[in-house]
């Protein structure tokens, strides 16, 4: 655990120096980045194109319709003085734009939405498939936590961030250059009044906005020190009223509590601003236009309804300004979260063994000559290390915890590859086997259960989904489970829910052997269970464990004397380093660092 | 609001620290309103007058006052905005700060009815739920209604036969608003419940990921994944599909509207019943309206939730402490040797999930003696020493310690006499010193590395350059399993406790470590009564007294070589860690 511990810090200094680098090409990192999202989802880009289509219609409709509105208005000048027939025309056209702009509008938005979902859906099954080929050390060091928030929260981000300011940003621009186009082409004057007020009032929000986002990075990382104090002292609520602690942890979280409010206030007030803002300025861009329309319409120059369609303009020109500033921050996010996304997905995978053959023959001897291995580069752990394992033989590994006893496990299984030395299997070097075909031939038993969210016959049936419901009671029979499954209402139709909440610790272990024991394979790696198991179940597991050992090569991590008593080979470890090597006889004869440990329990407290 | 100002839980009655505020951002917001209603109707007379007349004088007096009004409008925003957000961050602040208080105020007993994640969710996500939700409903609790009413008025007086299509139209966009809405919800919920299969195949994979692999099924899982990943993306095209018919809907509906403006306000300026300026006016205020009833669609939205998230956090602080100090308590003197006497005297207790957790229990503990409680999970052995600190109180029977029932006691008090391990050994974030401490907050040194000693911590202790103010993270993170239940243990020896409950608090400590622990406790705490709660023989083989509990049930108590010879289930889990011993 340690080893992991310090080679995941130095991972997070690597990744500080990559973060560092981006940093400086930054510019160049962003348009790649958006690249790689267009590129991951290029096989719905049919929904893009349409959108984009869809949008063109939709702007050049919405340009259009206050233009007829205008019209119509001139023709609704004063008592008696009503052109009705041009009304009707007019009318006639509006009501066809309106529904123009509906439909596009709406054949837009579902297209973008699918194109954005289903561009979602395809880089969460890259990265889990990723997630499948990636070498087992990258995801023993790096925060499941983490990983999981990338594969939900960044990818949502990202799509949304992208492909939703996409949106934004694509009919922004097309109905910036449309209404441009089509103010100057009904009056420049008013034209040019327009385009000068707009900068003006986006330099007004921007002000507010930035001075927003300081306070809202501070709300943040504040609000991040209170989840992380509640999370702290809600969790360990129990420590903190067994030690009468309640008073100052409420007079702490006080404190906390009284800064948040504070900058919190002040980010939700500047925040609130933007509304007001893009009113106000929004008015005044209304009321200029409006004025100065009226005076050029006294000047002959205009008719008023050319008034209201500029009116409408003022609005729907400064709108997507707006729109697409507010973008900006997602689109930042949506940029940083891409970068964690392709990070994972760019990563290394497993070096490929398709080109190997398989193990066929495997009869369970193992040697282990001259094996050199450390988690950390140029540090060491295993050093030299031999082993001769005859078939059917029992390999125990004994040592405080942390010793580094899984690591064996890791090296016989090639979850992670030696970095000097062999380990052959029946005379065959593992590393020149496929992987796959290598584990098959172990049958793997962990402290930590594993099961996943079906049936208990899906469990049991893991490693053969083909397996007869025969073959199943018949494993579960030789694991000792069988007759509690059958107790339960469904039987091996029983859900297994939250990676089996809803069984004890033991019988998960139980269902684990059973699943094992399907295989039938010629070698076994087992990892005991220290604790949490309920003494009767313990006995069963003990049972079990015992009856799938016979005849098979077994690699055990021992807490139990039993086990390593009656183990063939003990290997002491320490350290992360193998210290003694034999027979519990043997070991105890030498009076050295096992014999010390197998005596300490017995040693008396009181004397 | 009005009468239900019992002593329920209601964000409501938080407003009234910030009455202040609270009725002065409403009221703001209200005058914006009114200020933004005046100026389409002035522009309809600067047309109407102004332009008609040729009167640039009455434009620009008029002009004047278009800008006075967005001025006054945008002030009147400002403060409004300000005080919404002091009220309903204040009202945050303080709905955190009871939540807080309350749960630190709950016993054990009322803690296992809500997980720690869900505690969590409440008192961060609902709380923020409530107080984002309480600043838009003060924003907009007054603006909209004053608007849309505004609005209506204003075209009423403008002209009553055209603003009978607002009666036919307003009834059409709030429907389509509502339908939409509703039909929203559901697949909402789906898909929430879709993307937490989507987490949990993820997390399932992560963990298991030596299983996978061992087993050759990651074509398997990405198969599982994939189900899942497109079940979900169905859901949410689906969302996006009728989330996309809102605006395009309503646009169409404004749309005709006002196509019926102009074809029946065509007429009606014919005849001189309504002026081109007026028409326009009209069309302005129609779209006021359409913005009000989606800004009000929204807010109904907010508040929905933020009365999901009320009812959420009602139910815990409509939860009440179980465990309460006497009102005459007993004085303590912490020099009394005689308070490491325990006394079990009948002892029954159940939880409110689990009946008959202990089954009469009498026992007799002198100070200094050493009693084991052994049992396999579930067992019922953690209960026995949750009882000594109150931690829950026996549902019958009685427990004393020093002579007294504990529930005599001070709960204060009665924690100070005893020092306890639990299970997980929880460290805070902040120094080994400010951990130390927690027992004893004024605790020297010397006293510090005394049980720092004992506890078999001050070797990797001693090993750090800055010693006791060594950094904790949170949670203890930067210690190994073993540190940390070692430095937990430490903290519960500090300043002597009378009685020390270790409950199953080695398990992470190697055999030959666990055994110096337990004779330096022997050594230095001699006097201190001792409670060993675990699931190893080993470690208990010197009690004075075990308890051996299965079920519930007490089957026997005794001492090492004496259960060994009739109990039968210890010797069951003794000879499963053990091998016979042949002597």
């Amino acid at each position: 655990m340690n080893n992991y511990q310090r080679l995941s810090s130095n991972e997070m200094r690597d990744s500080f120096t990559k973060k560092a680098n981006q940093k400086y090409n930054r510019k160049k990192g962003s348009l790649k980045t958006l690249k790689k999202v267009f590129f991951y989802a290029r096989e719905y880009r049919f929904y893009l194109y349409l959108a984009v289509v869809m949008d063109i219609i939709n702007t050049i409709c919405a340009i259009y319709l206050p233009i007829y509105t205008g019209f119509s208005i001139n023709t609704i000048i004063g008592v008696g003085n009503v052109n009705f027939s041009e009304l009707y025309k007019n009318l006639l056209v509006i009501a066809g734009l309106a529904v123009g702009n509906a439909v596009t509008a709406f054949i837009s938005e579902v297209s973008l939405a699918t194109y954005n979902y289903k561009g979602t859906f395809k880089i969460r099954d890259l990265l889990f498939e990723k997630f499948q080929n990636l070498p087992i050390s990258y995801i023993d060091t790096t925060s499941h936590g983490d990983l999981i928030s990338r594969m939900i929260n960044d990818i949502d981000i990202m799509t949304d961030g992208f492909l939703a300011s996409l949106a934004v940003v694509l009919s922004g621009i097309i109905s910036i250059a449309g209404t441009l186009v089509a103010m100057f082409m009904l009056n420049f004057k008013l034209a040019i009044i327009i385009l000068i007020l707009t900068p003006v009032s986006l330099l007004f929000s921007y002000i507010i906005i930035k001075r927003s986002k300081k306070y809202v990075k501070r709300q943040i990382d504040i609000q991040g020190e209170i989840s992380g104090y509640l999370e702290e002292y809600i969790g360990g609520s129990r420590v903190v009223k067994a030690f009468n602690h309640e008073d100052e942890s409420i007079e702490n979280f006080g404190h906390l509590n009284n800064n948040y409010n504070k900058i919190a206030a002040k980010s939700i007030f500047y925040s609130s601003l933007t509304n007001p803002t893009t009113r106000i300025i929004n008015g005044l861009v209304y009321g200029t236009v409006g004025l100065y329309g009226c005076v050029l319409a006294l000047q002959g120059e205009i008719l008023v309804g050319t008034i209201t369609t500029f009116l409408s303009y003022a609005n729907s020109f400064g709108e997507p300004f707006a729109d697409i500033s507010e973008q900006v921050s997602s689109l930042q996010q949506a940029f940083a979260a891409a970068n964690r996304v392709f990070n994972v997905l760019e990563e290394n995978n497993e070096p490929s063994d398709e080109h190997l053959p398989d193990l066929l023959n495997c009869t369970g001897e193992v040697e282990i000559k001259n094996v050199n291995f450390s988690y950390i580069p140029k540090t060491t752990l295993i050093q030299n290390f031999n082993l001769s394992v005859k078939q059917g033989q029992k390999v125990a590994f004994v040592g405080p915890t942390g010793c580094g006893k899984s690591t064996i496990i890791n090296l016989l299984m090639r979850f992670y590859d030696v970095n000097s030395g062999y380990i052959t299997v029946s005379d065959t070097p593992i590393k020149e086997v496929s992987r796959n075909s290598l584990r098959s031939k172990y049958g793997m038993v962990l402290q930590d259960t594993w099961l996943f969210n079906s049936t208990i016959r899906e469990n049991i049936a893991y490693g053969n989904p083909n397996a007869p419901l025969d073959d199943i009671i018949e494993a579960a029979k030789l694991a000792g489970i069988h007759e509690y499954i059958e107790r339960l209402p469904k039987k091996y139709d029983t859900e297994i829910i939250e990676g089996g909440s809803n069984l004890s610790q033991g019988e998960k272990q139980l269902i684990c052997i059973a699943r094992v024991m399907l295989l039938k394979p010629p070698m076994l790696i087992l990892d005991e269970a220290t604790s949490n198991i309920d003494t009767r179940t313990e006995k069963s597991v003990q049972e079990a464990f015992d009856k799938m050992m016979k005849g098979r090569t077994s690699f055990v991590v021992a807490h139990r004397l039993s086990t390593i008593t009656s183990a063939d080979i003990i290997l002491v470890m320490n350290k992360g380093q193998i210290i003694e090597q034999g027979t519990h006889q043997e070991l105890l004869k030498k009076k050295g660092f096992y014999a010390n440990l197998y005596n300490s329990q017995f040693e008396s407290s009181r004397s | 609001m009005k009468k239900r100002k019992k002593k329920e839980f209601g964000y409501f009655s938080y407003l009234k620290n910030y009455k202040f505020f609270s009725f002065l951002a409403p009221f703001f917001k209200g005058i914006e309103s009114v200020c933004e209603l005046f100026v389409p109707i002035i522009m309809a007379n600067i047309i109407d007058y102004g332009v008609a007349n040729s009167d640039e004088h009455y434009i620009i007096w008029n002009g004047a006052l278009i800008l006075i009004l967005n001025i006054a409008g945008f002030i009147f925003a400002v403060f409004g905005q300000k005080c919404a957000a002091i009220a309903s961050m204040g009202v945050g602040k303080d709905i955190r700060k009871d939540i807080f208080s309350h749960i630190n105020s709950l016993s054990y007993a009322e803690l296992d009815k809500f997980s720690t994640t869900t505690l969590l969710n409440r008192s961060v996500n609902d709380v923020r739920n409530i107080q984002d939700g309480l600043g838009s409903l003060l924003r907009m609790i007054m603006r909209a209604p004053c608007l849309l009413i505004g609005s209506l008025i204003m075209s009423l007086f403008i002209n009553i036969k055209l603003s009978l299509i607002f009666v036919v139209i307003i009834p059409i966009l709030v429907f389509i608003v509502w339908i939409i809405m509703k039909k929203l919800k559901p697949i909402l919920l789906t898909i929430k419940s879709k993307l937490d299969k989507t987490t949990n195949i993820t997390r399932e994979n992560l963990t298991g990921v030596r299983v996978v692999r061992a087993f050759n099924k990651q074509a398997f899982e990405t198969e599982r994944f994939k189900n899942a990943n497109y079940d979900l993306i169905s859901s949410q095209i689906k969302h996006g599909a009728l989330n996309s018919l809102l605006r395009p809907l309503i646009s169409i509906v404004v749309n005709f509207a006002i196509i019926a403006l102009f074809y029946f306000g065509g007429i009606e300026v014919n005849i001189g019943e309504l002026t081109q300026g007026k028409l326009l006016a009209f069309i302005n205020y129609f779209g006021k309206i359409s913005t009000c009833i989606i800004s009000i669609s929204s807010l109904l939205t907010i508040v929905n939730r933020m009365n999901a998230s009320n009812e959420r956090i009602k139910e815990i602080m409509s939860v009440k402490n179980s465990i309460k100090d006497p009102s005459n308590p007993v004085k303590v003197d912490f020099s009394d040797n005689n308070l490491g006497r325990v006394e079990f005297i009948n002892v029954n207790f159940s939880y409110s999930n689990v009946k008959n957790a202990i089954n009469n229990l009498s026992l007799e503990v002198n100070p200094g003696e050493i009693i084991g409680v052994i049992g396999g999970t579930g067992s019922g052995k953690s209960s026995i020493t949750n009882l000594i600190p109150r931690f829950y109180d026996v549902t019958s029977g009685e427990v004393l310690v020093g002579g007294n029932n504990v529930k005599k006691y001070r709960v204060e008090d009665l924690r100070n006499i005893i020092g306890i391990v639990p299970q997980n050994p929880t460290l805070f974030e902040g120094s080994i010193r400010s951990n130390m401490c927690w027992r004893k907050p004024d605790a020297t040194d010397d006293e510090i590395i005394k049980a720092l000693k004992i506890a078999q911590a001050y070797d990797f202790v001693k090993e750090y350059p800055d010693f006791l103010e060594h950094r904790v993270n949170r949670g203890g993170t930067n210690f190994s399993g073993g540190q940390r239940q070692r430095l937990t243990i430490a903290r519960a020896l500090v300043g002597n406790p009378h009685i020390i409950i270790l409950d199953d608090s080695s398990s992470a400590l190697d055999f030959a470590t666990d055994a110096r622990l337990r004779k330096s406790i022997r050594t230095y705490l001699d006097s201190s009564t001792n409670f060993i709660v675990t699931q190893r023989t080993n470690s208990i083989r010197d009690a004075n007294k075990i308890i051996v509990v299965d079920n519930g049930n007490i089957i026997d108590i005794g001492t090492h070589a004496e259960l060994l010879e009739r109990c039968k289930i210890y010797q069951e889990i003794h000879y499963s860690q053990n091998k016979k011993e042949v002597k």
